[in-house]
């Protein structure tokens, strides 16, 4: 009877065992970057003046994100990127994109339009502030802070078929206490944000994530 | 050791190429295996074959459609191409 129960344990302990070693195995997997054009299908990128919805004085916001995207993409991206001027019209039909293509081969057109805007903003703050009267809590109180804004709304235009491939429109902010910020300044640090969000979701960037293999 | 387990104990050890050969010949002995489908769609994204991948998961959901890891390793995938501005399988 014992041996016959120690024979039972046996057999469990083996079937639990054979049990474990088939169950679905997680595994943290490092996957490449997930780019909307599939590989092999982008040999130029074709960076076009971007229209201004916003202008302002002594600063182009649509050559200046135009010059700045392009200079950025030469250092990320293997093939060949240039500019073009954007061709005429709030929206260019397929075939004025397909116009602008001819003579490149797999290219896309980065393109779309841009806004840089400015607001004086008043914001609570606990430190910057100096008493300035018998009745106010030392160090704090309101002051007054420089909003810069800048909204594109991209589109990757094929340029083989003319039509948009992806869309998306993309908000930075940043706000200063020097009111008299530039705008030219302004740019430089809203338009390096936009790009470190733009290129990982343009160019791919790989990710590590979890899968479940599967023994049975 | 079975194909498919022996596919995936590859796998643990970064040989994919050899995984690989081990799922394709699961499959090859049992075309309708979900396990051998969805392991070649995982090492199919670690490729980023994307397009073979899809196949693969659409293939282990035809032959297992209620399989929760089979569902999780889709969802995600779909999620990543989403995220990449891909159009989801």
């Amino acid at each position: 009877m014992k041996a016959r129960g120690l024979w039972l344990f046996a057999a469990a302990l083996a079937a639990g065992t054979a049990c474990a070693s088939l169950d679905p195995a997680v595994v943290r997997v490092d996957l490449p970057g997930v780019s909307p054009f599939p590989t092999g299908s982008l040999t130029e990128i074709v960076v076009t003046d971007f229209r201004d919805e916003a202008p302002i004085p002594d600063f182009e916001a649509g050559r200046a994100l135009q010059a700045y995207l392009a200079e950025e993409l030469r250092h990320r991206f293997k093939g060949t990127v240039s500019l073009h001027p954007r061709p005429a019209g709030d929206v260019p039909s397929p075939s004025e994109w397909r116009e602008a293509s001819a003579g490149r081969d797999r290219a896309v057109f980065l393109t779309g339009s841009v806004r840089l805007a400015s607001q004086v903003r008043k914001a609570v703050d606990d430190k910057r502030v100096p008493v300035d009267g018998p009745f106010k809590l030392a160090g704090r109180g309101l002051v007054e802070q420089l909003r810069w804004t800048l909204v594109v709304e991209l589109a990757v235009v094929s340029g083989e078929s003319g039509e948009p491939l992806f869309e998306r429109t993309y908000r930075d902010l940043r706000d200063y206490i020097d009111l008299e910020k530039p705008a030219d300044f302004a740019f430089s640090e809203l338009s390096a944000a936009f790009c470190d969000r733009l290129f990982p979701t343009l160019l791919g960037s790989s990710t590590v994530e979890e899968r479940t293999l599967l023994r049975r | 050791m079975n194909t498919l387990a022996a596919g995936v104990a590859a796998a643990g050890e970064d040989r994919w190429d050899e995984a690989v050969r081990h799922w394709q010949q699961a499959l090859e002995r049992d075309p309708d295996s979900a396990a051998a489908h969805n392991n070649l769609a995982v090492a199919f994204e670690k490729q980023g074959a994307i397009d073979e991948a899809s196949r693969e998961y659409q293939a282990a959901l035809r032959l297992d459609p209620s399989n929760p890891a089979i569902n999780d390793n889709y969802r995600a995938f779909k999620a990543r191409l989403e995220a990449g501005g891909r159009k989801g399988p």
